[in-house]
């Protein structure tokens, strides 16, 4: 009895262990498929880690540079290398003014046109019109940059007169920025929306809102943490656009609240320092690492930010 | 909206006052649908306008210039001139110029044939230039004040309608002569830049997502969790950095560090690091 018994019991456990003796029992080529696709993943790793270290490397070299002080980086109105001034305020005051007017833009058009695409247009206009601006994404922000200074500046030269909008501006480059994000906010929100269970939908008709109601008050509100990122990207986006403002906008820090002035913007200033004629190590060379440092810590906390909104305001429906 | 807020404070409206409220919501309701319709039109005009800008300045009138009036080299027209006669034009008119003797060493003029020969006379001695060029819609429009314009100011000019893209335009390298230049030089270095990053991030993109995908969840070692949580934070993260920060990345770590390895090819290595992230992202 006792060894019917255990031989039953040697056969259960052996049953049962098979599957884990299946998944345990590896051939060693693969294990080393593992390792390999491991270490595409740790690439990933080691490109932050590259950027991070290079950035600050070189940006401490910066900052003990004796012409360099760090309270006048972050307080002085003037960025200008060759006489030793580094104010870095004016860079991000035109990165803030073309990212805030591209977001003026964007927004509203980017919203509106989620929303008609999500709630009212038959499903056969959306299958054709999403594509259709989605290829607005796909256009190379170079392109844009040259509409921007040959449509969108003689447009706003023709309206406004040529005396008050200068041939470089912050607008032009600020429009034409926030058309280019349109796509990505309008994409981004009509994702969010459609995903929102149609019964919300139902039960709002149902109390007798209108469409618009629905949409406004039910559609929106619950996909609220998709639509805020999608605005978060958009931003992010907005602020590390280098070619558009790199043409459009100005070749010259200026400290200048007007958008029909010509000023540069972080993106567009290291795009030219480095593009140009250089020596390495120079102070000219060095300014540029802090900037794109300060220009990586914005949209790394954009990014995060937007991280923690979809975590925190995301509603689950099951 | 106030009749609104009255419903929310208790209040239900009844008769001519339900009637009201449900014609006002409706009208609202109609007028944000017309926004949110024209915010969609207005996205797809732009782009509309975009294409039809670009298209805008790539076929248009151009006016066309001879430097050296035709008549005043030979009485009869250049085409029809015999070889003999193309070469005593070309040293009567290029003795100041040092290109005769150029040409001549490259190949022999005797060695030329007469179509040859006449190209040279046309580039080197009649020298056409253009002179003015118009956009597709200024060149519709306006033909007849462009025709009276350019009579005007060069008499000699001839007008006639171009295609700025052409198979020459792809074909021949950088110029310093607008009507001259090309792309090819530039579609080479796309294409490099667009090998090298496929070579280098198609593998990595997808065989990080493959992992992430289908081998990270098994693993039962904390430190691997861990790390695995932080590869995928930290590809979403890359994913949003701007791509100049790759660029002077690729500046700094290739271009200049790695100059002897790379000096060939150095910025085509400048930004597979920009597509791997994105391509990570794509796959997986």
């Amino acid at each position: 009895m006792q060894d019917v018994s255990t031989t039953q019991d040697r056969t259960r456990g052996a049953a049962v262990a098979v599957p884990f003796n299946l998944s345990r029992r590896k051939s060693p080529l693969e294990n080393v498929i593992e390792m390999l696709l491991f270490v595409c993943g740790v690439v990933s790793v080691l490109t932050t880690v590259g950027i991070v270290y290079v950035l600050l490397t070189e940006s401490l070299a910066f900052f003990t540079h004796p012409d360099v002080t760090l309270i006048e980086f972050v307080t002085k109105t003037r960025w200008q290398p060759q006489i030793g001034e580094f104010g870095i305020l004016p860079l991000i005051n035109a990165t803030m003014m073309v990212a805030t007017i591209a977001m003026l833009v964007s927004l509203p058009l980017g919203l509106g046109a989620a929303i008609f695409l999500s709630e009212y247009a038959s499903p056969q206009a959306r299958k054709t019109l999403k594509p259709v601006l989605e290829v607005l994404a796909g256009i190379p922000t170079v392109v844009y940059g040259y509409f921007a200074i040959g449509f969108v500046t003689p447009m706003l030269r023709n309206i406004f007169g040529p005396d008050v909008v200068q041939i470089y501006n912050v607008a032009a480059a600020g429009i034409v920025v926030g058309i280019l994000i349109v796509p990505l906010i309008a994409s981004m929100s009509e994702d969010a929306l459609s995903s929102v269970p149609s019964s919300l939908r139902q039960a709002a008709y149902g109390l007798g809102s209108t469409k618009f109601e629905t949409a406004t008050k039910i559609v929106v509100p619950a996909a609220l943490s998709g639509v805020l990122a999608a605005f978060i990207v958009g931003i992010s986006r907005a602020v590390g656009e280098t070619m558009v403002v790199a043409i459009a906008a100005g070749a010259g820090p200026s400290f200048t609240f007007n958008p029909f002035e010509a000023a540069e913007t972080m993106t567009g200033h290291i795009a030219r320092i480095s593009g140009g004629d250089l020596s390495y190590h120079s102070i000219d060379y060095l300014s540029i690492f802090a900037i794109a440092l300060v220009l990586f810590a914005i949209t790394l906390g954009l990014n995060i930010v937007s991280g923690y909104v979809v975590r925190r305001f995301r509603e689950v429906y099951e | 909206m106030s009749i609104n807020m009255q419903q929310s404070s208790g209040y239900l409206p009844d008769g001519d006052d339900l009637q009201k409220n449900i014609n006002n919501r409706q009208t609202q309701g109609n007028i944000w649908r017309n926004v949110f319709l024209t915010s969609l039109i207005v996205a797809l005009v732009i782009l509309v306008v975009l294409i039809v800008d670009i298209l805008n300045g790539s076929f248009g009138l151009i006016a066309i210039q001879n430097k050296v009036d035709p008549a005043t080299i030979s009485d009869q027209p250049i085409e029809t001139l015999s070889e003999e006669e193309l070469v005593a034009i070309l040293e009567r008119n290029m003795q100041t110029s040092g290109s005769l003797r150029r040409l001549d060493r490259e190949e022999p003029f005797t060695a030329r044939d007469q179509a040859e020969l006449v190209e040279i006379v046309e580039t080197e001695v009649i020298g056409q230039e253009i002179v003015a060029s118009w956009k597709f819609f200024d060149s519709v429009f306006n033909s007849a004040a462009i025709q009276a314009q350019i009579a005007e100011k060069y008499p000699r000019a001839i007008i006639e309608w171009h295609s700025w893209i052409s198979w020459d335009f792809v074909t021949s390298p950088m110029s310093a002569i607008p009507s001259q230049a090309g792309i090819s030089t530039a579609i080479m270095g796309s294409l490099w830049v667009i090998f090298i990053t496929m070579i280098f991030a198609v593998p990595v993109g997808i065989g990080a997502s493959i992992y992430l995908e289908e081998y990270s969840a098994d693993t039962k070692n904390p430190m691997l969790q861990r790390i695995n949580t932080i590869i995928e934070t930290n590809i979403n993260n890359l994913a949003g950095v701007p791509s100049i920060i790759y660029g002077i990345l690729g500046l700094s770590i290739f271009v200049i560090a790695l100059a002897p390895i790379t000096s060939g090819v150095a910025f085509g290595v400048n930004d597979p690091t920009t597509a791997n992230g994105r391509t990570i992202i794509s796959a997986g």
